[in-house]
């Protein structure tokens, strides 16, 4: 989880939190950056609106699209789905996007499905 | 190796309005049905992998388990009810069996398996099912619509 997500404030005006039931996703516009960080569980219920927020912001001016991971704590074959078209779309996009790394249960998926290692993960 | 002493999972999950309270014995069974709607998903699988919990299966276990049981409750949630105007039932029914070990039953009275050239989802999440299972059936009986896919967990 990143740090401000455990301190109680109000999202600035270049950030929004949307809470999706088992998923709370934090959309935040920082300079060139814009970063997409996920907590909680991520499915099918979940998954379309992660796309959407995507979506939103691969249609901006970011220079540099980060999907953090790092507060996810369940991830099935929806969300390699999600991550893998969001790959493809990067590849022809300049390669903006990046990710960081989710808990082991994520990983795992990830390593298991085989694609862990073609994903354009941070470090 | 089954607990030693009684440990009980509580798992109170909201979702569409419905609250499911896990909160089991040593081996009792769990038994639930929900309409197949992405919104559920979450709430069975949590059920089951708290079931589990207060039977003795490890984290990584559960990480296996809940994985498995998600794969299943979105293959009924994507496939089962397509073609119809609102969506029916998908079940989850889990019980230790004999050896000791967790059977999982993921049912719906859907469409039964057809062979689908237009999604993706249905391969990938039974083989994904199959690596986390130590056995896996899938049963769709002629004489009843629908399809029961049949998990077993080694646990403890």
């Amino acid at each position: 989880m990143t740090g401000d997500v455990s301190e109680p404030h109000e999202p600035s005006p270049a950030e929004q939190l949307i809470e999706l039931g088992d998923l709370t996703l934090r959309s935040r516009r920082a300079g060139g950056v814009h970063t997409i960080a996920l907590s909680g569980e991520l499915d099918l219920a979940t998954a379309g609106d992660v796309q959407r927020e995507l979506e939103r912001a691969e249609a901006g001016d970011a220079a540099s699209i980060v999907l953090d991971l790092s507060g996810l704590m369940f991830m099935d074959s929806t969300g390699v789905r999600l991550l893998m078209s969001a790959y493809a779309r990067s590849r022809a996009d300049a390669n903006r996007l990046t990710l960081l790394r989710g808990g082991p249960a994520v990983q795992r998926v990830l390593e298991i499905t085989g694609v862990a290692s073609r994903l354009p993960f941070a470090d | 190796m089954p607990p030693t002493s009684l440990v009980q999972f509580v798992s109170r999950t909201r979702g569409a309005g419905r609250q499911i309270n896990v909160c089991t014995g040593y081996q009792s069974r769990l038994k639930e049905c929900l309409p197949a709607r992405a919104e559920n998903i979450a709430l069975l699988r949590r059920a089951v992998v708290a079931y589990a919990g207060s039977n003795g299966a490890s984290e990584r276990q559960r990480e296996d388990i809940a994985l498995a049981v998600s794969e299943a409750l979105s293959n009924a949630v994507l496939h089962a009810y397509v073609g119809r105007d609102s969506p029916g039932d998908v079940g989850v029914d889990a019980w230790i069996d004999d050896e000791r070990a967790l059977e999982v039953v993921v049912c719906d009275d859907g469409v039964g398996m057809l062979p689908r050239t237009d999604s993706p989802g249905l391969g990938v999440g039974l083989s994904l099912i199959a690596r986390m299972t130590e056995h896996l059936a899938v049963e769709s009986p002629d004489a009843m619509p629908g399809m029961r896919l049949r998990m077993t967990f080694a646990i403890g």
